[in-house]
């Protein structure tokens, strides 16, 4: 996992070139020859036998190459099915199941009817709807690989003595109004849209089929979206309620509120504003259309409000996984 | 609303839409130089290309 989750994220597309640092040899070699599969520029350091001032100035030199490299490569027209999306939320509440993640939801049913490919995770907090995401599997078979992860991962829970109702819904969850971790699982799902879902992957697994594909995670938001920019997602749609801060520092995230607190205290964290939803001021199609035009900008070069306020959280998968 | 949409096509054919060079710890001991490097080369926060140092703080040993 530890491998996978880095060499995903080092092979990820929004990364031009990669300087890999380690303590000895062996390690970092092994991350810099799988990288080197996606022919990218990549080159390792080990301190062993150098110490670090001899690494860093080694390094640096390096660096400084790849970026003046980086710097001449060009953006191209490319197709919007091309951009691989993942979507997560947090901090949920009322609003967020009623406002945000339908939003998300719209234009995940949009991406995927252009022929695009959404990863969708948080194994745990599907919990309570497990049985709708299982029903919508595409065919027999992934709908067993989808509940034998789902399994698996409630089980490994249930296993260290834990009661997954200890943490779900989380104190910011029921300080925003949900009751229970059905209602939150309801309202997650609903970002998911109405596509079938055409695959079930391990965690930092990269999707091979376009479409709906859910993504063995953990449902803490850091590191979720690192294991799905593992699996080569490209930008991230947060939709959250009571206003997570959330940045990634290879993959944009996109986050949208439908509570008008958050959004008005805590406004320099929010990229769209979908208050409007609620109010009855526009409908889901337009409220979509509002998430759509930031994710285009987004895409082509629009910093988001967490690239703006340096988010730059990564987080790896622990030996124990969290609930 | 924009329609044309621009991204960076890697060398085996995948689309980025951000320009990172990235300095990557294996693990958290080496995080000191990989955040020295990103220092000694200066990154800028646009396009087309800004370097990023990632810190591992986790202990690595508890992540196999």
């Amino acid at each position: 996992m530890f491998f996978k989750t880095i060499i995903g994220n080092c092979s990820n597309p929004n990364v031009a070139a990669v300087v890999v640092i380690g303590i000895e040899p062996n390690w970092t070699n092994r991350i810099v020859e799988e990288v080197q599969k996606t022919g990218k520029p990549v080159a390792g350091f080990s301190i062993e036998r150098y110490g670090d001032l001899s690494t860093i100035e080694k390094a640096a030199r390096t660096a400084q190459k790849f970026l003046q490299n980086a710097s001449e490569i060009r953006r191209e027209p490319v197709e919007l099915s091309e951009i691989l999306v993942s979507i997560k939320c947090g901090e949920s509440d009322t609003t967020t199941g009623l406002g945000s993640c339908p939003t998300v939801g719209n234009v995940v049913d949009r991406l995927i009817d252009e022929g695009g490919t959404v990863l969708f995770g948080e194994t745990s907090e599907l919990t309570g709807g497990e049985h709708i995401i299982a029903e919508r599997c595409a065919t027999p078979e992934v709908k067993q690989k989808f509940l034998s992860l789902y399994q698996n991962y409630v089980e490994e829970i249930a296993s260290k003595g834990v009661d997954l109702l200890g943490s779900q819904p989380t104190e910011g969850n029921i300080r925003g109004g949900l009751t229970t971790i059905e209602e939150k699982a309801l309202g997650n799902i609903e970002k998911t849209g109405t596509k079938p879902v055409v695959d079930a992957l391990g965690p930092a697994e990269a999707p091979v089929k376009a479409g709906l594909n859910f993504m063995d995670t953990s449902s803490a938001a850091a590191e979720c979206i690192t294991l799905m920019a593992a699996g080569g997602a490209v930008v991230h749609f947060f939709p959250t309620g009571q206003g997570n801060i959330i940045g990634h520092p290879i993959v944009p995230v996109i986050k949208l509120s439908a509570n008008p607190i958050t959004v008005s205290t805590m406004s320099e964290h929010i990229d769209v504003d979908v208050t409007g939803l609620l109010k009855r001021e526009y409908n889901l199609q337009q409220a979509g259309d509002l998430l759509l035009d930031i994710l285009i900008r987004t895409i082509n070069g629009r910093l988001t409000a967490a690239e703006t306020l340096g988010h730059r959280e990564f987080v790896l998968t622990k030996l124990y996984r969290s609930a | 609303m924009e329609n044309k949409i621009w991204g960076y096509r890697r060398e085996n054919g995948r689309v980025g839409i951000r320009n990172h060079v990235v300095i990557m710890p294996v693990d958290d001991i080496s995080n000191a130089a990989a955040e020295a490097v990103a220092k000694i080369v200066p990154w800028y926060f646009s396009d087309p290309a800004c370097i990023r140092a990632i810190t591992i703080w986790a202990g690595f040993r508890l992540v196999f």
